[in-house]
């Protein structure tokens, strides 16, 4: 089912983790590279430029945030975080710092492997196109108009600037001072209300069902990702 | 070994078991005659009072009555009793050393007082049940003393009754002190009253002087005597000699005729005139020893009205802290001294902490010298026979039951003899209310220790058993899947099973995490603006499964403000709760969640229609481990006390009720300011 195949290189030190992986991911047909310290991850990936990293934040030999800073300075494919519950602010700071999405462990495989799709996507797919199809939703970027259900939906000019930087990135999570930074400008980070009150007004215009939205999906504590 | 048990040893042995037992069977008797209020003296036992004073002599007396004691094989018991007049500088140090001396001796000590010296020492004797007195020769030869003491030892021994009275000898090497111990009146007085109270008499004289022809010269002598009487009731013994010496000379010169001359003419003038100048002297002298002896009575009222203040206001005192600042106060107030304590900390090590604060600059020598005076249970440093040359004096607070620690204190000059009686009467108060608290806060501990043990044992049994059910369940299902061939049917549910039983080995765990997280307070809210519609769907996509079966009705206000919260935490607050109705209301019915915004507060409820809480429960239903009786099995008793905690580390509020037909409330109010969302959109 996949057209190329792509390498996945897993960046963690439990072997069980990494073999739950292996098998889940060998059977989606992805070529699969392991390391079990983070130093030896900054090898593998020099040696075998992965298409993506599946790296482990608590890694023994080094803080998982120094290995990602390392990493990011040569490696522009993606890197997801692998992380446990309850540390957001770590996943935030990761974020910030150049990663491209998270899960926390526990996690299902269905997710894991949705999570690698959309970010292998994203990547393959630079968005220079102008049409956005996400169901009965589309999103022209170039005439900034909005439809649902082939009618045409009005949003104010935020309001679509939001839309479109969280429908760009569909699939992956953004932080919430990304979003505001990029749709207000710096001096609005911190200013959470904003963007929530403008979530709540999108979800207003798009969702069909306020309370299960599908298209903007809540990441408790850390941001906002459009559902695809 | 061999050598050990002979004869000698043997008998010395026995001596000192048989010694024991005699003291222990007083112990009893003195006890007995106290509750039963019987006066002594039972000749049950030898008990010797040695009465000392501050002289020199007095330390040979006790040496020499400490000896009796010890070949008799008697209790001995020192008595100092106050005197009226006021002791000389040397007198307080020598009377210090003798105390002192009774002490390291081991003998017991006591002070009395009393206007007669004799009644005094027999009374404490008899109370004390005294067999022996031993006494020293008195030397104390005063005017007063010669007027109405009579004869001092026999009237000790008049009145001694069955008590046998030892009189030591004075030592002859000393007789030439003789005249040191002469008492002298003391003429501190201040200069003014020697002017006032010749100035008064003047006066007096002046006045009358008009009047002499007409009421009589002798009545003037009357008029003098009562003006001398008055100026005795408020002034020291110097102007009333000068104030009778005086008013004799002028009576003399201005009045008995012939006037202006010291001569006197009538041989009962010269009567008159020497009982005159008598009875003023008499009068001035017995009037000034009344309101010496009025003094003492203050002070020692004082002193005890101050020891009734201190135990009060310590017996008040709930904890250290406030102990510790009542007692540094009152010595402030009573001896003029700064004071810090330093505490032992619960294993009999001096901990390094000046309390309540550090006052003093506190170097490593003074630590070691506190630590002596801990150690071996003995006052140090500065005045004190052990390493005197320290700035700070330490004294060893008594307790009954464990050492406490020592006090410290920073003293110009020494504590006098009686001051030092008093001084230890202060700390043992002190130190009682200290041993008090101590003990508390050992007790609290082991309390402490004790629940942390229960805890355990309760997370023990409740959490191997949550543990051990989805283990058992993934092991028995993957074991099965892996041995043996099953229909692809049997084996999605058993898939299913292994699902199952890691999401609750998963809720476990966070269950766990989360209660540790709230046990060691790490809990800080990361506030930020919340939009409640989000946490509800957060909350109800999680538990898809096991809301399936219910109907969910959510109720949000369209103006709904967005709200000042950790979305995590409420997360899981809203969760627990949700999860809770899933697990104990009957399929089918409602599940309500409802939110809104009131009195500036953020108010969460979720009701369900199970059968409640039972109504003797519900005061406990947010504690740890807590299961209500009879319910079905899963579950740790974690999850409302968790609710309960991150609530309040919103400083909210959570409350649980029955509602009026069936089912539970839970209502969970957090303190949040609201936006303005219009004044964003504009």
């Amino acid at each position: 089912m996949m057209e190329t195949e792509h390498s996945i290189l897993i960046i963690d030190d439990e072997v069980q983790i990494r073999r739950l992986l292996e098998i889940t991911l060998s059977a989606s047909s992805y070529k699969i590279f392991e390391a079990v310290t983070g130093n030896e991850g900054i090898i593998s990936a020099a040696s075998y430029s992965p298409s993506l990293i599946l790296l482990d934040l608590g890694l023994p030999d080094a803080d998982g945030a120094e290995i990602l800073k390392k990493l990011r300075e040569w490696y522009n494919k993606p890197i997801i975080i692998l992380s446990v519950r309850n540390a957001e602010d770590d996943i935030v700071h990761a974020l910030d710092n150049g990663a491209n999405d998270y899960l926390t462990k526990p996690f299902r495989s269905g997710e894991l492997l949705a999570r690698i799709r959309s970010a292998l996507r994203l990547t393959t797919t630079p968005g220079n196109e102008s049409l956005l199809t996400f169901g009965t939703l589309i999103i022209d970027l170039a005439k900034h108009t909005v439809k649902k259900n082939d009618e045409t939906i009005k949003l104010t000019s935020t309001e679509f600037s939001l839309l479109a930087l969280l429908a760009k990135n569909a699939g992956k999570v953004l932080t919430h001072q990304f979003i505001l930074k990029e749709v207000w400008g710096q001096h609005y980070i911190g200013q959470t209300q904003y963007l929530r009150v403008f979530v709540a007004q999108l979800r207003k215009k798009l969702e069909e069902n306020l309370t299960h939205p599908t298209f903007i999906i809540t990441e408790s504590g850390i941001g906002y990702r459009f559902g695809n | 070994m061999q050598n050990f048990f002979r004869k000698g040893n043997i008998t010395a042995l026995r001596e000192m078991a048989l010694r024991l037992v005699a003291d222990r069977v007083d112990k009893q008797v003195r006890l007995y005659m106290q509750q039963k209020r019987i006066p002594g003296p039972w000749k049950s036992g030898l008990h010797l009072l040695a009465v000392i004073g501050p002289s020199p002599q007095s330390a040979t007396l006790i040496r020499w009555a400490k000896n009796l004691s010890y070949t008799m094989g008697a209790s001995l018991l020192t008595l100092y009793v106050e005197p009226l007049a006021k002791l000389s500088e040397s007198q307080k140090d020598q009377l210090g050393k003798n105390i002192n001396l009774a002490k390291q001796l081991g003998a017991d000590y006591l002070t009395t007082s009393g206007p007669d010296v004799v009644r005094a020492i027999l009374n404490v004797a008899h109370k004390e049940n005294i067999t022996h007195i031993i006494i020293g020769k008195p030397r104390q030869w005063n005017l007063i003393a010669f007027l109405s003491l009579g004869n001092f030892l026999n009237r000790l021994i008049r009145h001694s009754g069955n008590i046998d009275v030892y009189v030591l000898g004075s030592d002859r090497t000393q007789r030439n002190d003789f005249f040191k111990y002469i008492s002298i009146p003391s003429f501190t007085s201040h200069l003014s009253q020697y002017f006032l109270s010749a100035a008064t008499i003047g006066l007096t004289a002046a006045v009358c002087y008009p009047f002499a022809h007409v009421i009589g010269y002798q009545v003037v002598s009357f008029i003098l005597l009562f003006v001398v009487s008055i100026l005795a009731t408020f002034m020291g013994i110097g102007p009333i000699l000068l104030a009778s010496t005086l008013s004799a000379t002028v009576w003399n010169y201005l009045f008995i005729p012939p006037k202006f001359t010291l001569d006197v003419a009538r041989t009962e003038d010269i009567l008159m005139l020497g009982m005159f100048f008598f009875i003023a002297l008499l009068n001035g002298i017995l009037t000034s020893k009344v309101r010496r002896q009025e003094r003492l009575t203050r002070d020692r009222e004082e002193r005890t009205n101050s020891l009734y203040r201190l135990t009060r206001a310590l017996s008040q005192a709930s904890g250290l802290k406030e102990v510790w600042e009542v007692a540094v106060k009152a010595i402030k107030k009573h001896f003029s001294l700064d004071t810090a304590f330093i505490l032992q900390n619960g294993n009999n090590v001096l901990t390094n902490t000046l309390r309540p604060v550090p006052i003093f600059d506190f170097t490593e020598n003074d630590f070691s010298v506190a630590a002596w005076s801990f150690r071996h249970d003995k006052k140090a440093g500065k005045f004190t026979d052990t390493l005197p040359s320290s700035a700070l004096t330490f004294y060893p607070l008594p307790g009954t039951r464990i050492k406490l620690g020592v006090i410290v204190i920073k003293q110009s000059k020494s504590l006098r003899g009686d001051e030092e009686i008093f001084w230890e009467t202060f700390l043992t108060q002190i130190s009682n209310a200290i041993e008090r608290e101590l003990l508390d806060d050992m007790a609290n501990k082991s309390l402490i220790l004790e629940e942390s043990d229960k805890l355990y044992k309760t997370l023990f049994n409740s959490v191997s058993h949550e543990l051990r059910i989805p283990v058992t369940t993934i092991m028995g299902a993957a074991d099965t899947l892996m041995y043996s061939k099953h229909t692809a049917q049997t084996q999605t549910s058993l898939y299913k099973e292994i699902y199952t039983a890691s999401e609750r080995l998963n809720r476990l765990i966070e269950n766990l995490l989360n209660i540790s997280r709230l046990e060691s307070g790490r809990i800080t809210p990361h506030l930020d603006w919340c939009d409640v519609h989000d946490l509800v769907n957060k909350v109800t996509d999680g538990l898809k499964q096991e809301l399936l079966l219910f109907k969910l009705d959510v109720v949000i206000p369209t103006d709904m403000p967005l709200v000042m919260l950790d979305f995590g935490l409420i997360e899981q607050v809203l969760h627990n709760l949700v999860f809770n109705a899933t697990q104990y209301a009957p399929a089918g019915t409602v599940i309500r969640i409802k939110m809104y915004y009131d009195n500036q507060s953020f108010v969460l409820q979720v009701t369900d229609r199970g059968t409640g809480f039972p109504e003797n429960a519900l005061p406990f239903i947010f504690n740890k481990f807590f299961r209500v009786e009879g319910t079905k099995a899963g579950g740790t008793g974690l999850g409302l006390s968790i609710v309960k905690g991150f609530v309040e580390a919103h400083n909210g509020k959570v409350k649980a009720e029955n509602r009026e037909n069936g089912g539970a409330r839970i209502t969970v109010v957090i303190p949040s300011p609201k936006s303005e969302m219009s004044e964003i959109t504009q």
